[in-house]
């Protein structure tokens, strides 16, 4: 399967840039191809709220920066990993710009899905998503918030399936490693 | 007669737009109910601050820590503060661990969804009121 790894670390957090490696490694060790992108390398302006993605360009961003190129990557990937350090309770800045710019692979119409209001998919396949946050120790709120946003990210992206997992600053090797495993294994990449 | 220091209120605008966002009126009528023998505001447009190119680009984090009280007003992107509103929060953050005797301020949030659904109106919000706890 094709995995697209989007990393949403910032430059100088290096207990999270541990633990991505550790995923990372794993990943290239197995039979899939994995893609990666280090989003603070990347020149991804915030979303403009302009909506020219769904009414002047349909399907593309108004922008024309690393935005355009993360939008076509996600939608052609079997499996899409958000990874960050989880920020109030939310995405890093660096994934929050990448996922702002996520809209063009939606349509602008609207659709009830369990009694709310979302939008119509644009295409007729979505990649599974695999949510990872770290945090430097166990924070209840932030985790329960973290957990809350991924699974409206879930009624907005129309994966088949996914899962989330937060990994802790001190988690050595031998702890995420496994449960890297078990997340895989949610979305069908074992 | 009332000599005491007016005080100060910084308002924050996530939106996009430089002029009549949405997210600028609710906050500008909310600051307009304030009593101005007591209060006075100011409006900061965080899309305009964040990506300014001058070298002094961080003054309003400055004006920020002096405030009072902050207002948030902001749109809702994909069921939560867009980026750069992030971006501001972590900002103020790493200023007010920075600072010796950070000021004890208030805040209050604004949020403005396209569509009413009840339960993405909680998200936003729940990570707007994470900052303040952050913040003490």
């Amino acid at each position: 399967m094709n995995v697209l790894l989007l990393n949403g670390v910032h430059k100088k957090e290096d207990h999270a840039t541990q633990i991505y490696q550790v995923i990372y490694h794993h990943l290239k060790t197995t039979k899939h191809q994995v893609k990666s992108y280090n989003l603070s390398r990347l020149n991804i302006a915030p979303c403009m709220g302009c909506f020219g993605c769904w009414i002047q360009t349909p399907g593309e961003c108004m922008i024309d920066d690393d935005g355009r190129l993360i939008v076509r990557e996600l939608i052609q990937h079997d499996v899409v990993i958000y990874f960050s350090p989880i920020t109030f309770g939310g995405y890093s800045c660096e994934l929050k710009k990448a996922i702002d710019r996520f809209i063009p692979d939606i349509m602008p119409f609207f659709r009830i899905v369990q009694n709310e209001i979302h939008h119509v998919p644009r295409y007729k396949k979505y990649p599974n998503l695999l949510f990872i946050g770290t945090l430097p120790s166990e924070n209840p709120a932030m985790e329960k918030t973290f957990f809350q946003l991924n699974r409206r990210n879930v009624l907005n992206m129309n994966p088949h399936l996914y899962s989330q997992a937060i990994f802790y600053h001190h988690q050595p090797e031998e702890e995420v490693q496994p449960k890297f495993k078990e997340l895989m294994k949610d979305v069908e990449l074992i | 007669m009332n000599n005491r220091p007016k005080k100060q209120v910084t308002l924050l605008v996530g939106s996009p737009k430089k002029k009549n966002s949405a997210s600028a009126t609710l906050g500008l009528y909310l600051c307009h109910q304030l009593d101005s023998q007591q209060f006075a505001y100011q409006e900061i447009h965080l899309r305009s601050v964040l990506f300014r190119k001058e070298s002094n680009s961080s003054y309003w984090l400055t004006d920020v820590l002096r405030s009072d009280a902050i207002i948030f007003s902001s749109p809702l992107y994909v069921d939560c503060l867009p980026s750069y509103v992030f971006q501001a929060f972590e900002r103020i953050y790493q200023k007010r661990k920075e600072a010796r005797n950070p000021k004890d301020m208030q805040s209050l949030a604004i949020i403005n969804p396209v569509s009413q659904n009840p339960r993405n109106l909680k998200l936003p919000w729940i990570s707007a009121t994470t900052l303040p706890e952050s913040l003490r």
